[in-house]
């Protein structure tokens, strides 16, 4: 059995569970989803527009590489759900897998699946270092259900991916 | 990496990004009236925008002008400046007459105490004028076969462009992922969602086409091709057979695009979803501007493409992108394929959407029959979003698969369907109010429509099983003379008897 088997007979379960869960999230309404949000990037308030923030840590001089990566998160927070992000690229990934042999023998899916699944990987940390800092039970305590199952899901994966 | 895992990555790219950019107006829907009509405040910036993405559809713009103007030069430009005058047409004629019948309005109906507007769908709309509920299913019915067709074609397009991945059997497969992206935002993000996505997919059209335009004007130069207008004109205007166009082709295009914007639901979304008449006028004149100009666009990319810089190329969407990836440019392979892979794409999302948005506004609001706002529940869309994404997956599988229909030949027929109730939704526009709900009327719409219908079909048929595509084109004009010629014999019997002042 390979290790792509083992991802695939696994990841399934788990992708059914967290997108089950994301869309029972959706349907809720407002949920603790929301509050979430409500924490701080940066020293700045969530609820601050990226322009302003980049207007503000501009005129002070002080902008470094963490304000970027807190730009990108604000913005793609407009989107509220970067953790649905790496779900879906692993989704694409799963999909890949299953359906590799209908690939013509010019396309590289290996390759391809090795990219999304980095992506997702990183997103995942990413998202998950700036969300709560770094107390992994309170994290696994507040993330919502679908995230809880992607961030299992990454744990399981980076085995696979290393094994590239 | 090689070009076409780049190019994979970024058509998930695309996909993802437009998934979550739909879904995540989610949040913006608390009603009926924000779902399917974005809270009636379509700004005629966003209209224009929205109406053009909707209209660059990848089976018409990128598949059908590109391969005619390669076919017929410059004179396939007829297409784009008759749907101007189309629009024009209808923001002249018929625009005026809808405002004034309080289209624009909301109405208070007090034995229920809800609100009920005038201003929603097509078939509300016609069924207020006729007052009657045959003509109002009648059109129904035909306006969402037409509109789930357009939707079939496209993914039919879209899906094969991905043919340069999947392996022939599997094809397919692509049908599932596309879909899937399409329904799912539209479903969640309802019209807001449709429109505001389609603000960055005509951004990502103008890009792909300006970009690989420029590109194959300064190839075409280098292969000193560009200055011959042989390429542009490649036969006189008139010629045994036609003027400018074939002439069955030339009056299928003539009458499509003349009787086509009324009978789109599409077209009755938006203008319901707009403040008032004059911004659907501005914002219909400027997005055919827009539309005619990616037309335009699209058509000199087609020509200069297959005639001056890839003449070996097969004559196809698909032959374009396999002529581009296996280019020994490099320019060529990592930048212009992507690009215009993503442009395809943005314009098959964008069209499907926009389809989509009606149909389900349709299922919704005119066949479930919930008038009472309360009562509407997103969960009960969601559900039907999901049962229309089975049926439209079925119904391609039997159209193109078991049933094997050309393409070609199901786009004209697609067209003649949606255009044989134009003169019966004209009619309902234009004439005055003891007129239109006479019996008369109502069996003059009906037959006009079926009457319409059966001629379509045959044609279509016939033509199909001949294999002579002149008669497949033939189906639009002769389907809408049919009920125009109906209508006319009914306006003077109007006018002798002294009914129609």
């Amino acid at each position: 059995m390979t290790f792509d088997t083992i991802f695939v007979l696994v990841g399934i379960p788990l992708f059914a569970h967290s997108g089950l869960a994301f869309f029972q999230s959706f349907l809720k309404g407002p949920s603790q989803y929301d509050d979430l949000h409500d924490f701080e990037i940066s020293g700045l308030p969530t609820s601050v527009k990226i322009q302003e923030l980049f207007k503000i840590k501009l005129s002070s001089g002080r902008f470094c590489c963490k304000d970027l990566i807190a730009a990108v998160l604000i913005w793609s927070r407009r989107l509220r759900m970067i953790g649905f992000l790496p779900l879906m690229l692993y989704v694409t990934f799963i999909f890949l897998l299953l359906v590799k042999g209908s690939f013509t023998e010019d396309f590289n899916v290996e390759f391809l699946s090795n990219i999304l699944l980095g992506v997702a990987f990183l997103l995942q940390v990413l998202y998950i270092l700036f969300k709560l800092r770094s107390n992994i039970p309170q994290l696994l305590m507040h993330l919502p259900k679908y995230e809880k199952a992607s961030f299992l899901l990454i744990l399981f994966d980076v085995v696979p991916l290393w094994k590239r | 990496m090689d070009a076409l895992t780049i190019n994979a990555l970024v058509a998930i790219g695309i996909c993802l990004f437009f998934l979550l950019q739909g879904v995540s107006y989610y949040r913006e829907i608390k009603d009926e009236e924000s779902f399917f009509l974005y809270n009636r405040k379509l700004p005629d910036g966003e209209y224009a925008v929205s109406f053009a993405a909707a209209s660059t559809s990848l089976a018409t713009v990128l598949f059908f002008f590109v391969t005619f103007g390669v076919e017929h030069g410059i004179y396939i430009f007829f297409a784009p400046i008759t749907y101007v005058l189309g629009c024009y047409l209808y923001s002249k004629l018929l625009l005026p007459p809808l405002e004034k019948q309080g289209f624009f309005q909301q109405r208070e109906i007090s034995s229920t105490g809800g609100v009920i507007t005038l201003g929603t769908t097509l078939t509300k709309y016609v069924e207020e004028r006729y007052k009657s509920n045959a003509v109002k299913f009648s059109i129904t019915l035909i306006t969402i076969l037409g509109l789930t067709s357009i939707l079939l074609v496209e993914l039919y397009v879209g899906v094969n462009i991905f043919s340069i991945y999947l392996k022939p059997q599997f094809v397919d497969l692509a049908l599932f992922g596309v879909a899937f992206v399409v329904f799912t935002y539209t479903g969640l993000g309802g019209f807001i969602a449709v429109v505001r996505t389609d603000v960055f997919q005509l951004r990502l059209m103008f890009l792909s086409a300006v970009i690989l335009l420029a590109w194959l004007v300064w190839a075409s130069l280098q292969n000193h091709i560009f200055p011959s207008s042989e390429i542009f004109i490649v036969h006189p205007i008139v010629f045994k057979g036609g003027i400018l166009l074939p002439y069955t082709l030339l009056f299928n295009i003539l009458v499509v695009n003349l009787f086509l914007v009324p009978a789109l639901l599409r077209t009755w979304q938006m203008a319901a979803a707009s403040p008032s008449s004059k911004e659907v006028k501005k914002g219909i004149i400027k997005g055919v501007w827009l539309t005619a100009l990616l037309t335009t666009m699209f058509i000199l990319l087609g020509i200069l493409f297959f005639r001056s810089v890839f003449p070996n190329a097969e004559l196809s969407l698909i032959g374009m992108l396999n002529a581009l990836h296996t280019s020994q440019n490099p320019l060529a392979r990592y930048i212009l394929f992507p690009l215009f892979f993503a442009g395809c794409l943005a314009a098959l999302l964008s069209t499907a959407d926009s389809a989509l948005a009606p149909v389900l506004q349709s299922f919704s609001q005119d066949i479930r029959k919930s008038n009472a706002r309360h009562s509407w529940k997103h969960r009960h869309v969601l559900l039907l979003t999901a049962i229309l994404f089975i049926i439209t997956i079925s119904l391609y599988f039997v159209v193109f698969r078991l049933l094997g229909f050309n393409l070609i030949t199901w786009l004209f027929t697609i067209f003649s369907f949606l255009i044989i109730c134009t003169p019966s939704i004209v009619f309902a526009i234009i004439s005055p109010d003891n007129v239109v709900n006479r019996r008369a009327s109502k069996i003059t719409a009906l037959i006009s429509i079926w009457g319409g219908f059966i001629v379509a079909i045959l044609l279509s048929i016939v033509g199909n099983k001949l294999k002579i595509i002149e008669i497949v084109q033939l189906n639009s004009p002769l389907a809408s003379l049919f009920g125009s010629l109906c209508f006319l014999v009914l306006w003077v019997v109007y006018k002798i008897k002294g009914v129609w002042a």
